[in-house]
C-alpha cells in the first residue's frame, strides 16, 4: 500500500493544485490551508467547511502528518525541550517561556554539516534534511504551540543548507493563509552561506541572525570551517549592499570564548567589521560540550565586551541563558541517542 | 543568486576509483593549490563547490569528483565528454597549502586539495594519513606513495593487508601521540572531520594548529 500523502508543510500554490487535482476549485486549497494552519485541525474530519464527500476523500488518501513529541527535559526556569522523531531519526526543540514573549527554538536538519567546533550537532554529523512538514511540526505539535510569539531558527542544523524547505516553511509560518506569524517574530540564524543568504534575503522578510564568533576571518575558520569558503568580508559586504532597500532587523550571535575571541582586539575588529551596518549583538554564553577545548568567557570579560561594543555605537546585549539544568548545549539529548547506533566505515 | 561562472570547454574525464572521476580543462586562471571552484553543467543550472585536485602550475585544471546516485550534478558531471562546455566560477576559499611541515587527513574525495598541493610543488615534511573503507577507495593513493613513500598512511576500515593500517583513521589517530606545533590539515566529510579533530584535541594538538575543509 502506497503511504498517504501528508498534507501538513504544503504551500498554499501546493494546496491549490492539489485541490483542482481532486476535481474542485481552487479556493477549495485555501479552505485546507485555512484549516491546516489557522484552525489547527487534528483530522480532516473537523474541515468542516469542506464537503463530506470530499472529507471523506481525503481522510481515505491523504494524511496530516503530525508527530507528538517523544521525550521532554524540563528547567526549573520553565524552559523545556523537546525531542521530536524526523527522519528516522531525533531532532530537538526548545520552548523558552519569558515574561512577554514564548519562543520556540526548532531545528532544520538532522545533524549538520557544517563541523563548527564548539557544536554538540556537528558530533552528529549529516544526518538528513527536515521536510517542510518536519519543520513546522515542531511548532504545531509542540504542547505550548498556541501560545507561542516567536520562533527562532536556531536548533540543530544550517537553516540555508536546507534552502528550499527552509523557504517554504517560513512562507507556511508568516503568511495571512498560514499560520500568521509576524516577520518581526520570526529570526533565522545562519553562519552564512553563500549564494543561499541571497536567496534567502530575494525571497523572506524575516530577521536574520549571523553567528559570526571571530571578527578576524583566520580565527573565524579555526571555530567554523565554513570561513574556508564563504568569508565574512563577502556575508558582510552582501548585508551591507542591502540595507539600503531591506529594513529587517539584524543581529550578530558571539559566543564568547575565554582568551580566543574576548579580548579588546577582537572588539576593535568587530567595531571595524561592523562600521556602516545597522546591526544589534548578542553575547552568548558559551555551555561548555564534552571534549571541547573552549571554556566560556566570564561575567566580567562579558560585561566588559558589551559595554566597549555599546558604547562605539553597536546595541549590544549580554543573552540570558536559559533552562541551565536541562540545557548543556543543543544537539545533545539527540546525538546521545543517536551515537548509540552509529558504526561509520568509510574512513 | 548563484556565483559567477565562466564556459571552459572538457579534455578529458578520467576514472579515478569506484565511482570516482577527474575532470579536465584548459587552466583559464590563476589558483593556490586548496582553493575551490564553484561548477555547474548548464550556464545557469545547480553549482557545486569542488577542489581543485591539480598543480597551479599544469596546462590543465581538474577536479575529482565523487558521484552521488541521484544528486543533482555529478550524474550529468560524469556523463560529460571531450569538447563538452562546463561552467566553472573564479578559484576561491583560503583552505591553501604552504611550505613547512603539515599533516594532512583526508576521507573520500577529500583527498583532492592535498593532490593540488603536491602537484604543485609541497611535498618536503608533508604527512598524509588517508582513510577509506577498503583499497580501491583510497582516490589518489599510486600519487600520494609515489611522491611521500612512508610519510603516506592508508587506513582501511574493512580491509587489510600489506602497507594498510588495518582500522579506521579515527582509530589510527587515537592510537598514537601528534605533535603539537605543525598544522593540521582536514578535508573530508564532516564527521570524519569532527570525529579527527576531536582526537587530535585530546591528543594535545591545540585547535588554533587545526584547518579543516568540510564537504558539506
Ligand atoms: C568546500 C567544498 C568542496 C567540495 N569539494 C568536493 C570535491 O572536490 N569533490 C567532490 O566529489 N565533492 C566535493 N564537494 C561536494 C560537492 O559540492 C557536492 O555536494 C557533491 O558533488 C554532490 O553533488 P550532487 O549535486 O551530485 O548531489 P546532491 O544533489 O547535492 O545530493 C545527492 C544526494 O546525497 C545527499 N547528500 C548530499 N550531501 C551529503 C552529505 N554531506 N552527507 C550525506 N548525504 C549527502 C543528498 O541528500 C542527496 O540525496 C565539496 C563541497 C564543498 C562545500
Ligand atoms: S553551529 Fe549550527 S551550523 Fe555549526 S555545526 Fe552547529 S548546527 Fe551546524
Amino acid at each position: 500500500m502506497n503511504p498517504k500523502t501528508v498534507l501538513f508543510g504544503k504551500t498554499l500554490e501546493e494546496l491549490k493544485k492539489l485541490a483542482e487535482e481532486l476535481g474542485q476549485k481552487s479556493f477549495v486549497g485555501t479552505q485546507i490551508a485555512k484549516g491546516l494552519y489557522q484552525r489547527r485541525v487534528s483530522s480532516f474530519s473537523e474541515m468542516t467547511d469542506l464537503s463530506l464527500p470530499l472529507r471523506q476523500r481525503l481522510e481515505a488518501e491523504y494524511e496530516l502528518g503530525l508527530t507528538l513529541p517523544n521525550k521532554v527535559d524540563a528547567s526549573i526556569d520553565g524552559t523545556k525541550k523537546y525531542l521530536f522523531p524526523a527522519a528516522g531519526k531525533f531532532i530537538e526543540a526548545a520552548y523558552i517561556p519569558d515574561t512577554d514573549r514564548k519562543t520556540l527554538c526548532l531545528s532544520s536538519q538532522v545533524g549538520c554539516k557544517m563541523g563548527c567546533l564548539f557544536c554538540m550537532t556537528a558530533k552528529q554529523g549529516f544526518q538528513a534534511n527536515l521536510s517542510v512538514n518536519e519543520i513546522l511540526n515542531q511548532v504545531r505539535s509542540l504542547p505550548e504551540g498556541n501560545e507561542l510569539t516567536n520562533v527562532v531558527y536556531m536548533g540543530m542544523g544550517e537553516p540555508l543548507d536546507n534552502l528550499e524547505n527552509t523557504l517554504k516553511s517560513l512562507e507556511i509560518l508568516t503568511a495571512d493563509w498560514g499560520m500568521g506569524f509576524g516577520v518581526q517574530r520570526v529570526t533565522v540564524s545562519s553562519i552564512g552561506l553563500m549564494p543561499a543568504l541571497e536567496t534567502f534575503f530575494s525571497r523572506t522578510r524575516v530577521r536574520f541572525a549571523l553567528s559570526l564568533h571571530n571578527p578576524f576571518e583566520d580565527e573565524r575558520a579555526q571555530l567554523l570551517p565554513v570561513q574556508n569558503v564563504h568569508g565574512l568580508a563577502q556575508i558582510i559586504g552582501f548585508l551591507k549592499s542591502i540595507q539600503d532597500t531591506d529594513a529587517r532587523r539584524l543581529s550578530i550571535e558571539y559566543i564568547a570564548f575565554a582568551g580566543v575571541n574576548d579580548t579588546p582586539r577582537h572588539v576593535k575588529e568587530l567595531v571595524r567589521l561592523l562600521h556602516g551596518l545597522k546591526i544589534r549583538v548578542n553575547l552568548i554564553r558559551f555551555h561548555p560540550i564534552p571534549g571541547t577545548p573552549l571554556i566560556g568567557s566570564d561575567e566580567s570579560t562579558l560585561v566588559r565586551m558589551r559595554d566597549a561594543l555599546s558604547e562605539r555605537g553597536i546595541p549590544t546585549t549580554i543573552r540570558r541563558s536559559r533552562g541551565q539544568d536541562i540545557y548543556a548545549a543543543c544537539g545533545l539529548l539527540s546525538t546521545k541517542a543517536l551515537l548509540q547506533n552509529s558504526n561509520q566505515q568509510d574512513f | 543568486m548563484a556565483f559567477f561562472l565562466r564556459p571552459v570547454d572538457v579534455i578529458r574525464l578520467e576514472n579515478s576509483g569506484p565511482d570516482s572521476w577527474t575532470v579536465y580543462w584548459k587552466r583559464n586562471f590563476d589558483f593556490l593549490p586548496g582553493q575551490v571552484v564553484a561548477l555547474s553543467i548548464f550556464p545557469s543550472g545547480v553549482q557545486r563547490l569542488y577542489s581543485l585536485a591539480t598543480g597551479n602550475h599544469a596546462e590543465e585544471v581538474g577536479i575529482l569528483f565523487n558521484l552521488a546516485p541521484g544528486g543533482a550534478l555529478t550524474p550529468l558531471l560524469q556523463a560529460v565528454r571531450p569538447g563538452h562546455r562546463i561552467y566553472v566560477s573564479d578559484p576561491f576559499g583560503s583552505f591553501v597549502g604552504f611550505k613547512g611541515p603539515a599533516f594532512w587527513i583526508a576521507n573520500g574525495t577529500g583527498v583532492a586539495p592535498f593532490l593540488s598541493m603536491l602537484d604543485s610543488g609541497l611535498i618536503e615534511d608533508k604527512v598524509m594519513i588517508h582513510g577509506a573503507r577498503t583499497r580501491e577507495y583510497f582516490l589518489g593513493q599510486e600519487t600520494f606513495s609515489s611522491l611521500l613513500r612512508e610519510s603516506y598512511v592508508r587506513c582501511a576500515s574493512a580491509d587489510q593487508g600489506k602497507g594498510l593500517f588495518q582500522g579506521r583513521l579515527t582509530t589510527y589517530l587515537s592510537s598514537r601521540d601528534w605533535i603539537k606545533t605543525v598544522p593540521y590539515y582536514l578535508c573530508g566529510s564532516a564527521s570524519m572531520i569532527v570525529e579527527a579533530r576531536d582526537i587530535l584535541i585530546s591528543r594535545g594538538v591545540p585547535f588554533k594548529n587545526i584547518l579543516s575543509e568540510v564537504y558539506f
